[in-house]
């Protein structure tokens, strides 16, 4: 596995301190024990697989969650975060405009690596022990909304 | 959250197979896409990948797993027993397994082949 480096020199400053960033949740990836279906419902690890979008609080309301892409998240859940918290764990931020969700509000939750070649740091999806942290984070607490 | 209940007991040789099998044919059903924020179809040497590990498994007493597909093409499948937990992510990429000990130590690993799997079901299902 590629070396983990300090997150600084990547790491986008855009996203402030205290600040909170959603990822939005669809039921697939909100499920019970299968073989209790009674049981509560739990974020899955692969809800963090690939590139992994979140959106800053503060500049994405729930209001505009529901209305962008013609409605297509109405119905999904929404998972909070602290950037401060995710940010002592190693995750960087990495911005990817969006126009859809407007300026500076759309970023991908990354890991710091170094490039094999040329040494240089460099943005890297998130390895399974970075999922399985992440989905600990998000079942410790309540969702901001539960996916219908 | 609601109150944990026990789980049943899988007491169906057999059918943690079938389940799977049936998980992934639902799976093959959901669209194709490319945005990061929802499920897509996994990629077809994915699902064909998962298909052999439940060939490979020897184990008939295991419990449901839970299936799930990520948004990259990828899909997790996950085992639970007591405070133990292992997980496959196959991926266009190759595979990978994730086990989470009883004291919360997650060690991740590459999955090389699906026969592997025996020897980390035998992991989880080890007494602690």
């Amino acid at each position: 596995m590629t070396g983990a480096v300090s997150g600084s020199s990547l790491d986008d400053p855009r996203i402030g301190k205290g600040e909170i960033v959603w990822r939005l949740i669809p039921s697939h990836w909100y499920r019970a024990d299968p073989n209790d279906p009674n049981s509560p419902r739990q974020v899955a690890e692969i809800a963090f697989s690939g590139d992994v979008s979140v959106l800053r609080q503060k500049l994405a309301p729930e209001a505009l969650v529901d209305s962008v892409y013609n409605g297509r998240f109405a119905e999904f859940g929404i998972l909070e975060l602290s950037a401060d918290d995710l940010r002592n764990r190693g995750f960087v931020f990495e911005h990817e405009h969006d126009p859809e969700w407007g300026t500076d509000t759309h970023f991908l939750l990354r890991r710091a690596g170094v490039d094999g070649v040329t040494k240089q740091a460099k943005f890297q999806r998130l390895n399974q022990t970075q999922k399985v942290i992440l989905a600990r984070i998000a079942n410790a607490k309540p969702l901001l909304r539960e996916p219908k | 959250m609601g109150r944990r209940s026990i789980p049943i007991r899988n007491s169906n040789a057999g059918s943690w197979r079938e389940h799977l099998l049936s998980e992934l044919d639902k799976l093959e059903q959901l669209p194709a896409g490319t945005d990061n924020f929802s499920p897509h179809r996994p990629r077809s040497e994915v699902l064909n990948f998962a298909r052999q590990i439940a060939d490979s498994l020897k184990r008939e007493d295991l419990l449901l797993p839970l299936l799930a597909a990520g948004s990259d093409g990828s899909l997790q499948i996950k085992w639970q027993k007591d405070s133990r937990e292992l997980s496959f992510f196959i991926s266009p990429a190759g595979a990978e397994f994730v086990r989470v000990s009883s004291s919360g130590e997650i060690e991740e690993g590459p999955l090389r082949e699906p026969a592997q799997a025996n020897e980390l079901i035998a992991w989880m299902l080890a007494a602690a």
